[in-house]
This record gives C-alpha cells, sequence and structure tokens, in this order.
C-alpha cells in the first residue's frame, strides 16, 4: 500500500472525501539550527499512559506522555479501526518514535528531547475542530523550551 | 496532521513530519512534511528496525533547514516488508467453529487458547498493549458476548475499549515470535478465520439495530475495518 490508489476502495472513498482546507496565508515559523533545537514529538495515534482517560469516539483533545514514560506504560486507545496496530505492539517507536530522538540527542544531531510529548486522536472531526487545543498546546510547548516540533500521524 | 502543523507554526513552532496520505498532504500544505510509502498505522515504516526509523526521521528533519515552505518531498524508500515480500507465518491456530449456534463458545474457547502465546509476547517484548478498557481479558470477551446477544450495552465507550482489547490481545499471540508481521495480515486472519471475528460481525448486525444512537455509531463505523465489511 503506497498510494491512495491502492487501497481498499471503501478506504479510498473515507480519504479522499474529507473536508481539507488549505490555510491562507500559509504558516511558517523559522527553525533554529538542528544542533541547538528542542524538539517535542506529537502524534495522532491516540496514544497515553495506561490508565489515562481513553479518547471519546471524537476528540480534539491531547494526552501528555512524559519523556521517560516507559513503553510498556502507553495504550493507545484510537477509534478508528482503519489501520494496522501489529507495528505499534511490536515497537512503539513505529508511532512515537520517542527512543530514537533520544538517541538523536544523545549524538547531538538535535539539542534536546522535550521533558513532555502529546497525543491526539485524529479521527471524525474536521481539521479546523483542532484549532483551540493546537493554541493550547503551543502554550505548553513554549514553556518546556520547545522550539520545533516533529509530527506523526497514524 | 497537517492542521496541526499549521496552527502550531502559527504559533512560532517550526514543525517537520510524516504524511501518509500524500493527496492529503498535497491539499492541505502543512509547511514541511515528508510523503511516505507506508502503511496506514506505520508512519516511522518498520517496528523494531531503529537504522530503518533513523533515515526516515533524518529526511524529514532536514527539511527544517528550508528557508520557506510549503515543503513536500518523497521519502524514496519502501518500507522493509513490502521490499522483500517475504512470508510471514502465524504461530496461531484460530478455532475452528463447528457450530454456528455457540459462536460465544468458540470466541471463548479461542481466547483461552491464546494464553500461551500472548504470554510469550509479553515477555518477549517486555510490554504489553491492551489496556484500554480497564477490564481483565476474561471480562472483555464476557462484555463482548452479551452485547452480541443483546445488541446493546450499558457504556458503548467500555464496549469499545473491550473490543479493542481483545483485537490487541489477539495481535500479540499472532507475533509472539520476533518480527513485526506485514500490516493487515493480522487483521485479515482475525476478521476472516477466527471466532472472535464472527462474533464481532454479530455485534455490529445487532448493534446496527439498537436504539440506541452511540451504539449505532459504534457499530456502523467504528467496529469492522472498511476493506472486511
Amino acid at each position: 500500500m503506497v498510494r491512495l490508489t491502492d487501497l481498499h476502495p471503501d478506504d479510498r472513498a473515507n480519504l479522499t472525501g474529507k473536508q481539507l482546507p488549505r490555510f491562507d496565508p500559509p504558516a511558517f515559523a523559522p527553525a533554529p539550527p538542528l544542533a541547538r533545537s528542542r524538539v517535542a514529538l506529537v502524534t495522532t495515534a491516540g496514544l497515553h499512559v495506561r490508565g489515562d482517560r481513553v479518547f471519546e469516539m471524537a476528540s480534539a483533545e491531547y494526552r501528555a506522555i512524559g519523556r521517560e514514560t516507559p513503553a510498556r506504560d502507553l495504550v493507545m486507545s484510537h477509534t478508528s479501526v482503519n489501520f494496522d496496530r501489529s507495528g505499534f505492539a511490536e515497537d512503539v517507536n513505529v508511532v512515537f518514535p520517542i527512543d530514537r530522538f533520544g538517541e538523536l540527542e544523545a549524538s547531538g544531531t538535535i539539542g534536546s528531547v522535550a521533558d513532555v510529548h502529546y497525543s491526539f486522536m485524529g479521527a471524525y472531526l474536521e481539521p479546523a475542530d483542532y484549532a483551540p487545543s493546537a493554541r493550547k498546546l503551543a502554550t505548553l510547548l513554549h514553556g518546556d523550551g520547545v522550539d520545533s516540533v516533529f509530527l506523526t500521524p497514524v | 496532521m497537517s492542521a496541526l502543523s499549521h496552527y502550531l507554526e502559527a504559533e512560532g513552532l517550526a514543525t517537520t513530519g510524516i504524511s501518509l496520505v500524500r493527496e492529503h498532504a498535497e491539499a492541505m500544505a502543512p509547511p514541511r512534511s515528508l510523503w511516505v510509502p507506508f502503511a496506514l498505522g506505520r508512519p516511522l515504516g518498520a517496528a523494531a528496525d531503529a537504522a530503518f526509523q533513523h533515515r526516515v526521521i533524518a529526511a524529514a528533519l532536514a527539511l527544517l533547514d528550508r528557508p520557506r515552505g510549503p515543503v513536500l518531498e518523497d521519502f524514496p524508500e519502501m518500507a522493509p516488508d513490502d521490499r522483500l515480500g517475504e512470508p510471514w507465518s502465524c504461530p496461531v491456530r484460530f478455532a475452528r467453529i463447528v457450530d454456528a449456534q455457540d459462536v460465544a463458545g468458540a470466541a471463548r474457547a479461542e481466547l483461552a487458547g491464546l494464553a500461551g502465546w500472548r504470554e510469550l509476547a509479553a515477555q518477549r517484548r517486555g510490554r504489553t498493549v491492551p489496556g484500554s478498557s480497564g477490564l481483565p481479558i476474561e471480562e472483555c470477551i464476557e462484555l463482548v458476548i452479551e452485547a452480541s446477544r443483546t445488541g446493546d450495552a450499558d457504556d458503548v465507550r467500555t464496549l469499545k475499549a473491550a473490543v479493542e482489547d481483545l483485537k490487541t490481545h489477539y495481535v500479540e499471540a499472532a507475533t509472539a515470535r520476533p518480527g513485526a508481521p506485514p500490516a493487515g495480515a493480522v487483521d485479515a486472519m482475525l476478521w476472516n478465520d477466527s471466532a472472535l471475528g464472527q462474533l464481532l460481525r454479530r455485534l455490529a448486525a445487532r448493534g446496527r439495530k439498537s436504539d440506541d444512537t452511540a451504539m449505532r455509531f459504534f457499530a456502523n463505523d467504528s467496529l469492522i475495518p472498511r476493506r472486511f465489511r
């Protein structure tokens, strides 16, 4: 599966049927040199710490994940059933590459890894529904000294 | 994902990331995005392959150097599973249902039969993924059996979480041996060959007739993957 044309027709119809706004003017913030950047991970995979609130059927909320949270304490309550979960079962990094970023910090490729990372659950809502949560999240990220964000979908 | 990029960037945070659906990234034009030819659910392409994951991350981080956007680039490599095409062998035998009147009993027996593989998987990985429902797996199956009988549930959210915990339990058992299977391989077995799959199809059929809006939504849209309906 590499393109929409490779998907099951029903999955393709669902993905092509979404309302996709184009942001005008497009936002663009300059990034600091990578070796001095402080990076946070943000995923829409519906991850959270075991025992935290599961995501509702449609939710624009986010959940915080501490940098030191062990992989064994992360669960996925994404409500969509239309993606593979066996990769995540094998290795959390295939969705949430926290170990890889720790290695990049250790090697000096990036300046540092943020203390807290975040997960949304991307399903059933329109893109604009995420604006209020994203703005609140930006405040938290600035508070943690973050200047760069690495985003992963699912 | 593209929308989050835009909103965060508008607040002064530089973003880069993965896009799994190129057509969406083309349409929404996030500031910096790397399209990857990987399966939905595997944005880094390969589980337990740190070198490959690092190549994906490096390609996405390189976009942070661009002086202006939007930038959309393609990752040039296929996922190893797709490239190598090696056959995957599932260690688990799913229940053969000889009595269609006792799908519930077959599902209970099937679940019990997975215990050894699932324990092996948990030992090998040092972690286990189910847990959204907060219920023991034996209670999850009973919740689903009862809902499949009545077509209703006291708490659809807990029912949904129980279903996901059961499915993930199956995924863990089926992947007890090292190496992730090709994307979708376990799903295909679960929905096409297992007693749990039959039980969930029965739950969907009954749930669609429920008077409860949440139950109907769950049964119609958030239970059976579109490609297996």
